[in-house]
């Protein structure tokens, strides 16, 4: 399946292999690069929950990976293809690990945090930043649909009603399973915090 | 995927194994496992993501009961990225719960602006335009101008009403202050029941119903709040205000001490008002006997809203 060799290799994509990588990851049904999207999301979240502080570029490396492989070998058999991508991601992990011994990176916002001595310019700064947040966050929540606000309002407000009854009951409206309503649920939500993240890096 | 171990799989669904796995309380190979299925199984993968941004939304509105809320804290908040997923859900969860249920506002944040306005200029102005109306109405229906100084007559008796009103507010904002002077210092303020707003019992469960706090009137200046206790475990006590969107602390209490009743035993406190916002707060309470290290009690969450 994975072995040492193809997960040390290193080299650039070309336009060729990453399509060939977008077809794979498919598996069949056209996505339109949803799902490339979706598994680099997933390995993202892997490696942050190993506490890796570069999780989106470790998840670029692996994907990588995969796509070399793919176009050294043509094929690769292993299904679905995210159990293959999940094989690749455990070897970027422990490599990182390796590394991890000779170099770790500083975060310095946790540093500040754990001092326990915030300055006013800092206390100042932080309230800025979510005053910003809410500005972009009103501005975002303005850009989607009706029905898409409506949605996420009944979605996630707290309320005395049962969250799950809730829950149900908008399903049932809609006219879709609970499941289908956690995902919409949460696309919506996801593109909201891309908008706030964009919003606040264009400041 | 993973057909084959149907009772495992089950358990790879489960909402308080996926708390546990996101909190990094799941033994190794467990953690593996769902390691793996939370890139390799779709629905996993769905379930998680549900979870991870209700126990976030949990956490910003300081429902999360007080040992998950310590793992979150010393776990969760470790990372950058998910540091910035609950700076985000505490945005996000003001926003929605202010948002109106059924039609979407131009903006939800404008309807936070603070009414300025004393409650006597809007009773003025409410009777102004009331009397204006009944003005018109009585010159359209032929009473003609006799009827319009009757009217002027009767803006004038609201008038001198007004000023009595406004004269009885002064003698009870006075009566307020005076109060509040006494609720300042520390020992009347876990004596003071007549300043308690609101009555808080511990946290046990992330679902349990958070008690609501209607912002007082302008004039007051603070909150009282008592804390009920299931013991007297300590001499003294100490109340923590906690922000939950900072995780920061931003008010302390004195050591105080429990007071018994004919309900049971508790702490009380007098918050200053200007601390609050409509949003969610937790009081953290600490106790601690003679010089002893101080241990935590519980924590009591709270929403504040505009009346």
């Amino acid at each position: 399946m994975v072995n040492q060799d193809v997960v040390r290799e290193d080299a650039k994509l070309t336009p060729d292999t990453f399509a060939a990588l977008l077809a794979w990851l498919d598996d069949g049904v056209e996505s339109n690069g949803e799902r490339y999207i979706d598994v680099r999301r997933r390995l993202a979240s892997y490696f942050d929950r190993r506490n890796r502080p570069a999780a989106d570029d470790l998840a670029d490396r692996t994907l990588t990976r995969v796509a070399i492989t793919l176009a050294q070998d043509g094929v690769i058999t292993t299904r679905p293809p995210a159990r293959y991508c999940f094989a690749v991601a455990k070897y970027v992990l422990l490599e990182d690990l390796r590394g991890d011994r000779r170099l770790v990176p500083f975060d310095e916002s946790r540093a500040t945090e754990t001092t326990g001595i915030a300055s006013h310019g800092a206390a100042a700064a932080e309230r800025d930043a979510r005053e910003h947040r809410l500005d972009c966050l009103d501005s975002c929540l303005q850009n989607l649909k009706q029905e898409q606000r409506e949605l996420i309002v009944e979605y996630y407000a707290e309320s005395r009603q049962k969250k799950i009854q809730r829950r149900r009951e908008l399903a049932m409206r809609l006219g879709i399973s609970m499941n289908a309503l956690a995902i919409r649920a949460w696309r919506i939500r996801e593109a909201l915090m891309t908008c706030v993240r964009e919003c606040g890096d264009r400041r | 995927m993973d057909s084959h171990k149907p009772a495992r799989r089950d358990t790879l669904l489960d909402d308080q194994q996926l708390i546990r796995y996101l909190l990094g309380l799941l033994p190794p190979n467990e953690a593996d496992r769902f390691d793996e299925a939370s890139v390799v199984d779709d629905a996993v993968v769905a379930r998680l993501r549900g979870v991870e941004d209700d126990l976030v939304d949990a956490y910003v509105r300081g429902t999360l009961a007080i040992d998950l809320r310590e793992r979150f804290e010393s776990h969760y908040l470790a990372s950058p990225r998910r540091r910035e997923r609950v700076a985000f859900a505490a945005a996000f969860a003001r926003a929605v719960d202010d948002a109106p249920r059924s039609a979407p506002s131009p903006s939800w944040r404008t309807r936070w602006i603070p009414a300025l306005l004393p409650a006597l200029a809007v009773a003025a102005t409410l009777l102004l335009v009331a009397s204006a109306g009944l003005l018109f109405v009585s010159v359209r229906l032929g009473r003609g101008l006799s009827v319009a100084e009757s009217g002027r007559a009767a803006l004038d008796r609201h008038a001198r009403d007004l000023e009595a009103q406004n004269a009885d507010l002064r003698a009870a904002n006075a009566e307020i202050a005076k109060q509040l002077a006494r609720a300042r210092t520390p020992a009347a303020a876990a004596q003071e029941v007549k300043a308690i707003a609101l009555v808080l019992v511990p946290q046990t469960r992330s679902a349990d119903t958070v008690p609501v706090l209607e912002l007082p009137p302008p004039h007051a200046d603070r909150v009282g709040f008592e804390l009920r206790l299931d013991a007297t475990e300590f001499d003294r006590y100490q109340v923590g205000l906690r922000d939950p969107t900072s995780n920061a602390v931003i008010w302390r209490s004195d050591w105080i001490g429990a007071k018994s009743s004919a309900d049971g035993v508790s702490v009380g406190v007098a918050v200053p008002l200007a601390l609050l916002k409509p949003q969610h707060y937790t009081l953290d309470l600490a106790g601690r006997t003679g010089g002893d290290a101080a241990h935590v009690v519980g924590s009591y969450a709270f929403e504040v809203t505009r009346p």
